[in-house]
């Protein structure tokens, strides 16, 4: 094992970590306000992923879709919200989250009728060039998702800590009831936060499209164990955590791939998730969620 | 008579039993090796279904990746009888003791002071996909082939039937043997602890209930019984391989029996599983070409809305009715 594969590892690691992120601080976003684990957030990712081929194939780039296609899947998810989790808001939770889990299976069934089982790719005329960096190739695809992750969660990042909105959904994080007795109103807010968490999700989708095959599970199979991990290391409902979680585990699945082989890169997340949990219950940052 | 079906749990039980009894008797008269095959389904998916109600149930764990268990256990038996020829009975045992130990390893895990349950579902669902993983990169195993059983003779001793008839059989006395265990389970000072646990853990544990130790126990005894389960499963499809045992859609196809049936019950695992399996398999052939992604959307959409309607469990009105029933009747019967 030579230096070179090392950082080569580190690097693709680290551009795969930036996705990560983006996926993660959408599923913690949803997870602070309503305190349910959003278990169809990859779902989310592989539509983004299809709607960027759809508007490929209509003639768009997708990086120009993206925007459109976060408006449309967060008004989507906003919809949905209010129509499935809302009435389920007095129901313990295992109950909501059984009822997102439902809505994972309709997703997958519904993609799978649109697009069909098998994998499909979006193949950009550039898609396979790339430049070296010390040494290292690096496809421009994976650098563009990378800037553009760190981009859309800096904006977020702006979101939450200057808009109303984004100061309510971090009230509403901290403490929902002082945040109600504070006028905020907190049914909205959390139909405004599905709707951005997924939409989140669906832009991560974006990205990647033209860097993997999609295929209905490909998000399950692929996002939502690194997603779980990371939102657990970061602790839960920490929008900076989600960040920083997602680059650790996204270099550290870069690194497990070498000494696993790369189908087990999944055994990494795992071992970190347990000792995440048997040694850092509270995630970095000790249970802050803000 | 009276007093004894007066209590919730030993009319339960009575009709559960009086269910598969029926189940049993209606087989023995069906032609069809399709039917069979589709009721012997059933009732393993009842079994894991009532199984799973004691952790998910009854001590109130938020236990959504449940397929672990299932999983390991058919691959003990299927590793096991193919690379060693152990016996498949004791594969059974076997796939008991491996997934209890699983369960454990997890409640040691997740199962910790201070840990949300939030960590519990996502690490059980999360495990679950790793040991697929696992399994699908592992060639001495199968790897992504899976494992072939032959069946040549019929043999009780070796748990291998030509016919589907007798799988259906012990099936059904598997079943039985999961529903009888949950039952004393409640009835038991264990269920006690653990109704306390569910309702109020801090308080059970104010009480001097190890609280800890009382969900662990129920992790141990409901992942051991999946690990049965899925050890006869490989026995009767004679095939396996890890994108099918270890997949979350059949791992929520099994919850979805007891949570829409009733989770505290003992009938709704069983009822619900029985009117479920069915009715998928019959969608199934209904749908013909776009049928996969037909039957996924529609059975996301009876978990989602039948949550909605149902958040308690179809049981929970079934109890309404008894309460009732039994109260007329016997005014002065103590009722829980």
């Amino acid at each position: 094992m030579t230096f070179e594969l090392i950082v080569q590892a580190v690097l693709l690691g680290l551009l795969q970590g930036g996705v990560y992120a983006l996926v993660a601080c959408g599923l913690t976003l949803i997870y602070g306000v309503m305190k349910i684990v959003n278990f169809a957030h990859a779902e989310f990712l592989t539509l983004g992923m299809y709607l960027a081929m759809a508007a490929f194939h209509l003639g768009a780039s997708p990086y120009l879709a993206a925007l459109p296609i976060f408006g449309a899947v967060a008004v989507m998810g906003a919809g949905i919200q209010r129509l499935l989790i809302r009435p389920a808001l007095q129901h313990p939770q295992i109950n909501q989250m059984l009822i997102t889990i439902g809505l994972s299976t309709m997703m997958i069934g519904a993609m799978q009728l649109i697009w069909g089982p098998n994998n499909q790719v979006l193949k950009l005329e550039w898609s396979g060039e790339s430049m070296e960096l010390g040494g290292v190739r690096l496809t421009y695809v994976r650098l563009i998702s990378f800037a553009s992750a760190a981009a859309i969660a800096a904006m977020a990042w702006w979101f939450l800590k200057h808009t109303r909105t984004g100061m309510a959904m971090r009230a509403a994080s901290q403490n929902p009831q002082s945040a109600r007795l504070m006028g905020i109103e907190v049914m909205r807010l959390n139909m405004i936060t599905f709707g951005v968490g997924t939409g989140l999700a669906a832009l991560a989708g974006v990205l990647i499209a033209p860097a993997f095959f999609a295929n209905p599970t490909f998000g399950t199979d692929y996002f939502i164990l690194p997603a779980f991990v990371i939102v657990v290391l970061g602790t839960m409902g920490n929008f900076a955590g989600a960040l920083i979680g997602g680059l650790i585990i996204g270099v550290a699945e870069g690194l497990g791939g070498l000494v696993f082989g790369p189908a087990l890169r999944q055994l990494v997340s795992l071992l970190l998730f347990v000792v995440v949990l048997l040694f850092l219950p509270r995630g970095l940052f000790k249970g802050k969620v803000t | 008579m009276t007093k004894f079906l007066s209590e919730w749990n030993n009319w339960q039980l009575v009709v559960a039993l009086g269910f598969v009894l029926l189940c049993a008797l209606g087989g023995s008269a069906v032609e069809s090796d399709y039917v069979i095959q589709v009721m012997v389904l059933a009732a393993v998916y009842a079994a894991v279904g009532t199984a799973w109600s004691i952790a998910g149930g009854l001590s109130g764990l938020l236990l959504l990746g449940y397929i672990s268990f299932f999983g390991l256990g058919a691959y003990v038996d299927g590793v096991f009888f193919t690379k060693l020829g152990l016996n498949p009975w004791l594969c059974i045992v076997l796939g008991f003791f491996s997934a209890a130990l699983l369960a454990w390893l997890i409640s040691l895990v997740t199962l910790r002071f201070g840990l949300g349950e939030d960590y519990f579902a996502m690490f059980t669902v999360a495990l679950s996909q790793v040991l697929k993983y696992i399994l699908l990169n592992w060639d001495y195993v199968g790897g992504a082939t899976g494992i072939y059983l032959t069946v040549i003779e019929d043999n009780f001793w070796t748990l291998s039937f030509v016919e589907r008839k007798p799988y259906l059989y012990i099936a059904l006395v598997m079943l039985v043997g999961v529903i009888l265990i949950n039952y004393s389970i409640q009835r038991s000072r264990m269920g006690y602890y653990l109704a306390a646990v569910r309702e109020n853990d801090q308080a059970a544990e104010a009480l001097g209930i190890n609280v800890h130790k009382v969900k662990t126990q129920a992790m141990i005894i409901s992942g051991g019984l999946a690990g049965s389960m899925g050890a006869f499963y490989t026995q009767f499809a004679t095939f396996i391989d890890p994108k099918q045992v270890f997949s979350l859609a059949t791992n929520f196809e099994m919850l979805l029996g007891p949570v829409l049936g009733g989770r505290l019950s003992i009938i709704g695992p069983v009822m619900g599983a029985s009117f479920l399996k069915p009715m998928q398999d019959f969608l199934r052939g209904w749908m013909g070409g776009d049928a996969d992604a037909l039957y996924l959307i529609l059975y996301g959409a009876v978990l989602a809305i039948g949550i909605l309607l149902l958040p308690k469990g179809a049981a929970h009105y079934v109890q309404i009715w008894h309460r009732k029933r039994y109260t007329a009747t016997n005014g002065e019967e103590k009722q829980t």
